[in-house]
């Protein structure tokens, strides 16, 4: 039996082979240069050249004063990006599986994914110039409401949820798509054994629904909790300004505006470094999380 | 009793359609804003003018772009691109999510395999140990270095994990049962009813090669080798970037301000560059609906 | 089993064949590029003199971005053009790019190519770069090489401004050749003012500061519509930005952001932490209240205060000399009245103000320890410089092809490398030639500038405004020269960033634009600005103060 097994054990590991070797030179073979987070790098001295300074790259990121507000911002910012990208898109799916009229359907479906498609850069110069508590529309429109106007760039409490909000609509068709897709693969024989036990549509959707696209949506949820620190870093940074640092400054816009990304290479691959032993452990803990409570493996 | 002439439904069914409408709207509201700008003269632009429709209206932008006989060969770069890398990724994610898909005792070293791929996606030196890897492989300036390193999507490869784990059981039982091997098993029943799952994962693979522009421009040494996308970056000065730049500081500003045409050139470009994606999305998305989740849904 | 063995053969036919194609993906294509035949430069005697031609002719290579500004004859392109078939056909040298990138990628790709140690035998690099690269023993010494080799052109170029040329030297060897720069009036600013606007209100240009703020009231009152907020004077996020900065309102209190300047005793300090800045942000700060200044400026990126600009929303803006190439030139395309001028910067005492002026050398020429040949650096330069700046009529034409003359130089495998003589004499002659209608004294580039001038004087077309406003009777250039007259305060950094300065610089940036923009704003009050001086030099300010006194400043 064993023979057998390993027999039909050998063709996967073929199988793995020229990816494995792919993945081994392209993506191990760099993280060996992760050594850089422990050198005074600088190009003209190459690898070989520059000086070796243990952790200081390490404290001069952290010492600088405010590194520990910017990545509780992060996580903050972050931490919302991915719950409302989970509710939001799930809203719309289940909306849009109401819909009876396919062709309509799928327009709606190819025009939300639009904003995808679009950069931060183009969107930053739209959004500025809706949410100008001067000239912009969204003001304009609460002023006939007679709410004052309101800075959503400028405001240090608006501005993150500013940056969740538009992030959720530039993203949301994305998981949409997706979450329609689970809904639709729904067996519809559920759905009517619950009705003929007497739920009503909410309720079937509570109780039918929901459960059904349960799994993807931890797989999703799980797959955007190692991006926990990339709060959005095109996003932020084409909005941003001094007034907003404070709560709107994310790791990598700070990192960026101290110069570290451009020019200063060991303390920008150290902080990439923390950066990512901090996904690692996320990732790993709902992995296990998602495997013991839910008893689903991701991966 | 006075009957209301509307039915709860009747009323859900008109809010639902009309605020998909609305939200429709605001999805393409950033295209319309763009083209407008891509035809607008560059004063009403600099001017903050253009909002829903063109002011100025004139083609210069599209003429400098598209008149470039690099413009061609740039955009055939790209089509080798995708069709080269999209076959490339997807075979090797076929090759990989299958093993990956089957139980621990059909593959002992499976948990150890997929860490080997999710940690890549996780750790990451920065550019210059990636750069100096590629180098070191000799593929520099060299067409396949827009391929091999990114080879395999690891996020495409889970999606299709999951996807063939949800497949029935009992075919591969009796595929097995019949005497057939792991590639037969693969090749002749999984991949055919994968088909939704595949075709979703090739739009993935497509959009994500025919978008990446900064590895041609870094990885290649002369611009006959760019993709369409670095060539397109090339084109456009970036003001911003021109006017923080030592050009901009120290006096040798001279012809480049001339040519600084700004928001106009740009919007011309991104246009000219998502192009072709929207063209091909609808198309693509009749795949969606049973696409990718099909297996992770259990029901 | 037989279907387990011919269920072999097709996998190990597809691991062949993707093995095999691995090999050739690898072989094919992949030319290294980057070295260069051994036993193309002969060892034969270097020719003498600066123009002395190589023969036969050598092949050094380089690396460059792509200039912009493609103005390619037919068939040309950036390895193969004018200047290079010139440089072949009169110096004996050939150039080959290892690679060309696109500008904003260059430095990108150059700490690549630097990382992996691949230098090619001649490149620009920035100051800092150099020094390290010159440290680490990577560069030819070409003290030797400048003095046999420059040519009288090129050494005048370098002796205009001998703080350029001496920053690209470490222990009085040369190890840079400096790019130098266009002279003084082109690294200063102007105050921008409608001037359609000054002779609608009938007011005269400011003479002082308190003048701009009367200027800038008149205009709000005046243009300001119901449903058109019209502001003072514009101001982005940025601060220090090419336009629409706080550099001039600075300089007229005395203070200079962003440069390190000497005290009265002598010592060098930074411009940022002493007391003028204070006074300057105190008047920001009363402007903002005023509503002087736009209340979301500190949310405005460039684009945004210069769409400000152009519909008419502020008429004043403090920005660089060469503003009225852009953003003021889509503003008279538009409407050929609504015309930026620059006028001089005002001090607060009615005399025009003493500017500042940031270190102008941005390029420098380096050439590998490896090169074969370090002496044609120099050559190159020579005929560069020769065509450029002191070229015949018919040399001229041939490498400018005939209209704007830099756009052909880009093409130059050197470039640029700048006489500041030059650019000063020019426009002086422009602007008589354009007073007086004498162009007898114009050399054929001030001829190219006045005939682009003339654009627009005559037919009022935009493309000859920006030109216009530089070099005309009325332009920048002559209004700066008149802050040029109170004296100039010049950096006293000059040359690459010191270790601890370079280390630090963000951060200290970052604190100091935070800090000014919250006073301006009146989120803090103006006594914020003596715990930003303490805190500044606690986090290295003081450390690269004294560092870059014992570097620049040894008496």
């Amino acid at each position: 039996m064993t023979k057998a097994r390993s027999l039909r054990e050998r063709p996967l590991h073929f199988m793995l082979l020229p990816a494995v070797i792919i993945v081994l030179v392209f993506s191990y073979g760099p993280m060996l240069g992760i050594y850089i987070a422990f050198q005074d790098f600088s190009p003209a001295w190459g690898l070989f050249g520059s000086p070796w300074i243990g952790f200081g790259n390490f404290t001069f990121v952290f010492g600088v004063p405010g590194f520990f507000q910017v990545i509780w911002n992060t996580i903050f910012i972050a931490f919302l990006k991915i719950i409302g990208m989970i509710i939001v898109p799930v809203f719309f799916a289940l909306l849009l599986n109401e819909i009876k009229h396919d062709r309509f359907k799928r327009l709606m479906q190819t025009l939300i994914y639009l904003p995808n498609f679009l950069s931060w850069v183009v969107l930053a110069g739209l959004l500025i110039d809706i949410l100008s508590p001067s000239t912009g529309i969204i003001n304009q429109i609460l002023g006939t409401f007679g709410i004052k106007p309101i800075f959503f760039l400028g405001d240090r409490f608006w501005f993150p949820l500013t940056m969740v909000l538009s992030d959720i609509w530039k993203g949301f068709g994305f998981g949409t798509v997706i979450y329609l897709a689970a809904l639709t693969s729904i067996d519809p024989t559920i759905y009517e054994a619950a009705e003929i036990d007497g739920a009503g549509r909410l309720s079937q959707t509570w109780h039918v629904t929901l459960p059904g696209i349960l799994p993807i949506i931890v797989l999703m949820s799980v797959l955007s909790l190692g991006n926990i620190l990339n709060a959005g870093f095109d996003q932020i940074f084409n909005l941003y300004s001094p007034q907003v640092y404070d709560t709107g400054d994310i790791i990598d816009t700070f990192v960026y505006r101290l110069g570290l990304q451009q020019a200063q290479f060991g303390p920008a691959t150290a902080v990439g470094l923390f950066k990512s032993l901090i996904s690692f452990c996320f990732v790993s803990l709902s992995y296990f999380l998602a495997a013991r409570l839910v008893n689903y493996r991701i991966y | 009793m006075k009957r209301s002439r509307f039915t709860v439904q009747q009323i859900f069914t008109f809010s639902n359609y009309a605020f998909f409408i609305l939200m429709a709207f605001l999805c393409l509201l950033p295209f319309i804003n763009l083209v407008s700008l891509s035809f607008s003269s560059s004063s009403a632009v600099t001017a903050g003018e253009v909002k829903l429709w063109p002011i100025g209206f004139n083609l210069k932008s599209y003429e400098f772009i598209l008149k470039s006989g690099k413009f061609v060969t740039a955009f055939l770069v790209s089509i080798k691109r995708v069709v080269v890398g999209t076959i490339v990724n997807m075979f090797l994610t076929i090759l990989v999510a299958y093993p990956l898909s089957r139980e621990k005792k059909d593959l002992r070293t499976r948990t150890l395999y997929a860490w080997f791929f999710i940690l890549t996606t996780l750790f990451n030196a920065g550019l210059i140990p990636w750069y100096m890897t590629i180098k070191f492989t000799g593929l520099l300036d060299n067409f396949f270095a827009l391929i091999i390193p990114s080879a395999l999507p690891v996020f495409n490869v889970i999606v299709l994990l999951n996807f063939f784990r949800g497949l029935p059981k009992e075919l591969e039982e009796s595929a097995f049962l019949d005497g057939a091997s792991q590639w037969t098993t693969l090749w002749k029943i999984f991949i055919p009813l994968s088909k939704p799952a595949l075709a979703t994962l090739t739009l993935f693979c497509s959009v994500y090669h025919w978008n990446s522009w900064f590895d041609g421009l870094v990885l290649m040494n002369n611009p006959e080798h760019y993709p369409l996308q670095s060539y397109l970056q090339s084109v456009i000065i970036n003001p911003e970037t021109f006017f923080s730049s030592s050009a901009g500081k120290g006096g040798d500003y001279q012809n480049l301000i001339a040519f600084v045409s700004a928001r106009t050139a740009k919007s011309a470009q991104i246009f000219i560059a998502a192009f072709p994606m929207l063209l091909v999305y609808p198309f693509l998305q009749k795949y969606f609906t049973k696409g990718l989740v099909l297996g992770s849904v259990k029901g | 089993m037989k279907s387990g063995r011919r269920g072999y053969a097709l996998p190990a036919i597809l691991l062949l064949v993707s093995l095999s194609g691995v090999h050739s993906l690898f072989a094919a294509g992949g030319t290294d590029g980057k070295t260069v035949a051994p036993g193309t430069n002969p060892s034969a005697a270097v020719p003498a003199g600066p123009f002395g031609k190589y023969e036969p002719a050598i092949t050094v290579t380089s690396v460059r971005y792509i200039p912009p500004i493609a103005a390619y004859r037919p068939g040309d392109d950036i390895n193969v053009n004018v200047w290079t078939r010139e440089i072949e056909e009169k110096l004996g040298i050939k150039v080959k790019y290892n690679w060309v990138i696109e500008q904003n990628q260059y430095q990108n790709k150059l700490n690549l190519t630097l990382a992996s140690g691949d230098l090619p035998d001649f490149f620009s690099c920035d100051a800092g770069t150099y020094v390290k690269l010159a440290k680490a023993g990577q560069l030819a010494d070409l003290t030797q090489a400048y003095e046999d080799y420059a040519s009288p052109d090129l050494k005048g170029a370098m002796d205009a401004f001998p703080a350029g040329f001496n920053s690209g030297k470490i222990d009085g060897k040369l190890y840079a050749l400096s790019a130098q720069y266009y002279g003084l009036p082109g690294l200063m600013d102007a105050i921008w003012i409608r001037s359609d606007w000054l002779a609608k209100y009938k007011l005269d240009p400011p003479t002082s500061l308190a003048d701009v703020e009367k200027i800038a009231l008149i205009f709000m009152k005046g243009e300001s519509a119901p449903n058109k907020q019209v502001f003072g004077i514009s101001l982005n996020r940025d601060l220090y930005s090419v336009v629409s900065n706080m550099v001039g309102i600075s300089n007229a209190h005395g203070g200079y952001p962003g440069i390190w300047i000497k005290d009265a005793k002598g010592n060098i300090v930074y411009g940022s932490v002493q007391g003028e800045m204070k006074k300057a942000l105190e008047t920001l700060a009363r402007w903002y209240k005023m509503g002087l200044l736009s209340q979301e400026f500190g949310v405005k990126d460039i684009d945004a205060s210069n769409a400000d600009l152009v519909s008419g929303r502020v008429g004043i803006s403090f920005g660089a000399q060469w503003n009225g190439w852009y953003p003021f030139n889509d503003l008279v395309k538009k409407d050929p009245t609504a015309i930026f001028r620059p006028y001089t910067i005002p001090s607060l005492d009615g005399k025009p103000a003493k500017l500042q002026a940031p270190w102008p050398v941005a390029t420098y020429w380096v050439v590998s320890k490896k090169a074969k040949s370090p002496e044609a650096v120099f050559k190159m330069a020579n005929l560069y410089v020769k065509y450029q700046f002191h070229g015949t009529e018919a040399e001229f034409k041939n490498f400018s092809d005939g209209g704007e003359y830099a756009v052909q130089r880009q093409l130059s495998p050197i470039d640029p490398v700048i006489d500041p003589r030059s650019e000063d004499v020019m426009s002086q002659g422009v602007a008589n030639a354009l007073a007086t209608g004498d162009t007898s004294k114009l050399n054929v580039p001030a001829r190219v500038f006045y005939e682009n001038c003339l654009l627009w004087t005559e037919k009022q077309n935009a493309d000859g405004f920006g030109r216009y406003s530089q070099q005309g009777p009325e332009g920048s250039y002559v209004a700066i020269r008149k802050n040029i007259a109170m004296g100039v305060q010049f950096t006293e950094l000059q040359g690459a960033d010191t270790p601890i300065w370079a280390k630090n610089r963000a951060i200290l940036d970052k604190l100091e634009k935070d800090t000014f923009t919250k006073i301006i704003l009146g989120g803090a009050s103006i006594d914020e600005f003596d715990s930003f001086v303490q805190n500044w030099k606690k986090l290295g300010g003081d450390a690269a103060t004294q560092e870059i006194n014992d570097t620049y400043n040894k008496k």
